[in-house]
């Protein structure tokens, strides 16, 4: 009898050694992927200023034209700034807007709706978040991009082109993220303990307070992780983007208004449509501009970590 | 009770590696069994009743590059496959830039591309093999405008017409959309028909980075100029424009009337692979040129060689 166990007991360590070597390949290979992805990038990012780009004008000229199709001359000019802005801003804003959003619905999900319904519509959600990005793009064209024309068009002037660019690129990305961040926001509630809902109520707090002032100060880090995996997918997201962007350039315009309605660029759709015909330095130009993402996909991290970090429940 | 888990995982690892193999195998069986005709090297050409002989070549090789071409590689190899067993080939897209630098790095047999091969790349063989059709496609909405002449065209690409009615067309602004500076197409619209570069820029413009997505912009946006490969543009139903009076038929491109068309390439590093090769010498034979006729490209054959000079690089 005592034998029997001693052996199970034997067995089960080195079950347990094996999974545990199992998973220290899997987190090693996955963190030797993303150095390598890291240095791979990094290596060729730099190439193209060896080759006639200039970082100055790189990082704060407008012309991006990589292969020199564009110049009657053929030279090429390499000016990314309009692309690094309409990053900027596409994300940015998508995200800020999402956030509160996601955090209401989530907050409604937990703390509000009659059970039926959670049960009812969460699946729902869920189903969305894997939305394929092309099915989004497409209705952005054929559905937002011809409202937004509708709706603005006689304010922005151009008619017809009115309703392409970053608004456009911004609801797109609404639809793609909000399910992303209502979803994970959801469980990091769910995971806040029931003793702090008591205890906030206990205190004398409405139903509002409780939740503003208690839930989600405590669940910051679930929320955290929400936001960020939300702007993940914004950045990142290139497909959706490049359908409902389809510009050229950052438009001349001066008006903060129109410039959200009219044909315009970011560094994602750029590389969609340009980067399987470019060829030489103007391949190697969008080595660099994916590199950029990379790192603006990291500040962007960094900095809701950093706000995260700050909860007041530590 | 441990013991009897990690019985299980090892026989699900066990019973997903042997579905894995088996399904492998089935596969590679069923590939075989499929093609027709047995291991004979050269087939008689009494197969489809016409001259076209073709060599059978066992192996297999990788074609990748422009999204122009791939449509009639695709058609070609699939042909090819049904005749001789044993040969397969893969089809890839990335376009022509990619095409032109996998051929170069030797990690496809053969780039498909729009363009002549790029200084540097002197050690590409040049295999031209159809020659492809563009047609100038407008909105529905622009009525009355049959043809536009080359000056005209220059004119509506630099943004200084910016409406209709000054080409014999109704009172609506013009919208030119174009593809990315680095596109094969736009390379050969700007080289042989417009003779300078496209300059028009900002709102009135749209950049879109596929043939596809030209043609559902034209056709969503009212006033819409653009252009695309001549399949595209007839299956959209979008009215074709004369170019300088001259419709987009193979019989004026013969004759060089019709200005708007270029040579496609299938570049292989040096002396071309035994499949390579018989691919290549397929694409010329009866077959190809079925081929090519359905899909609405022009077999290279066709074109008198004084009117293929006149699309050489300068």
């Amino acid at each position: 009898m005592q034998k029997v166990e001693q052996r199970s007991q034997g067995a089960a360590y080195i079950a347990d050694n094996i999974a545990r070597t199992i998973f220290f390949i899997c987190a090693a290979l996955l963190v030797i992927v993303i150095v390598a992805v890291f240095i791979f990038m990094g290596v060729n990012a730099f190439k193209v200023f060896g080759e006639g780009a200039n970082p100055a004008t790189f990082f704060f000229s407008t012309n991006w034209d990589p292969t020199g199709n564009g110049d009657v001359n053929g030279n090429p000019s390499f000016g990314a700034g309009g692309l690094i802005i309409g990053s900027i801003v596409v994300t940015f804003l998508s995200v800020i807007i999402a956030t509160p959003l996601a955090f209401g619905t989530a907050l409604f999900f937990t703390e509000v709706s009659p059970p039926w319904l959670t049960r009812l519509l969460q699946p729902l959600i869920e189903v969305f978040t894997g939305m394929p990005s092309v099915v989004v793009g497409f209705f952005g064209l054929v559905v937002i991009i011809p409202f937004l024309q509708r709706l603005v068009g006689n304010i922005v002037g151009n008619h017809q082109t009115a309703g392409n660019g970053w608004g456009a690129a911004i609801l797109v990305l609404l639809i793609m993220i909000l399910p992303t961040i209502i979803s994970i926001s959801i469980d990091a509630l769910r995971a806040v303990p029931n003793s702090v809902r008591e205890a906030s109520l206990a205190l004398g707090s409405t139903r509002w307070q409780m939740m503003f002032k208690a839930i989600l100060p405590a669940a910051t880090t679930g929320l955290a992780t929400a936001v960020v995996l939300g702007m993940a997918r914004a950045i990142g997201e290139t497909l959706a983007v490049s359908l409902v962007l389809n510009g050229s350039e950052l438009p001349p315009t001066k008006n903060l208004f129109a410039i959200f309605f009219q044909p315009n660029v970011n560094i994602t759709q750029y590389i969609a449509i340009d980067f399987g015909e470019a060829f030489g330095a103007g391949r190697d130009a969008y080595y660099t501009l994916a590199f950029i993402l990379l790192i603006i996909s990291f500040i962007f991290v960094c900095i809701s970590r950093y706000l995260a970090s700050r909860s007041v429940y530590k | 009770m441990k013991r009897t888990r990690l019985s299980f995982m090892l026989m699900g690892v066990f019973v997903a590696l042997a579905l894995f193999i088996s399904a492998c195998g089935s596969d590679s069986t069923a590939s075989a069994g499929s093609t027709p005709t047995t291991g004979s090297t050269t087939a008689p050409a009494s197969a489809l009743g016409t001259p076209g002989t073709y060599t059978c070549v066992q192996g297999s090789i990788t074609a990748a590059g422009s999204t122009a071409l791939a449509p009639l590689v695709s058609d070609v190899a699939s042909k090819y496959q049904a005749k001789c067993s044993g040969a397969n080939i893969t089809v890839n897209l990335g376009g022509s830039g990619t095409g032109l630098s996998s051929a170069e790095n030797g990690s496809v047999d053969i780039g498909n591309s729009d363009i002549f091969s790029k200084t540097g790349q002197e050690d590409l063989v040049d295999h031209q093999v159809a020659v492809v059709v563009f047609d100038l496609i407008v909105n529905s909405k622009v009525t009355g405008v049959k043809n536009l002449t080359i000056a005209q065209l220059k004119d509506i690409y630099s943004g200084k017409t910016k409406n209709w009615s000054a080409v014999g067309g109704p009172n609506l602004p013009i919208v030119v959309v174009s593809r990315p500076t680095s596109s094969g197409t736009r390379a050969t619209f700007q080289q042989y028909v417009l003779g300078t570069v496209e300059t028009i820029s900002g709102p009135a413009n749209l950049t879109t980075d596929s043939t596809g997505t030209v043609v559902k912009n034209v056709q969503q946006t009212a006033g819409a100029i653009g252009y695309a490969a001549s399949s595209a543009a007839k299956q959209s139903g979008l009215t074709v424009l004369q170019i300088g009076g001259a419709d987009a038929t193979a019989a004026n491109v013969e004759s060089n009337s019709y200005p708007f068309w270029n040579i496609e390439h299938m570049y292989t590093k040096g002396k071309p692979k035994d499949l390579a090769q018989a691919l290549i010498d397929y694409m010329a034979s009866d077959d190809g040129k079925a081929s090519a006729t359905k899909l609405d490209f022009i077999a290279i054959s066709d074109v008198p060689q004084a009117t293929l000079q006149t699309h050489q690089p300068k």
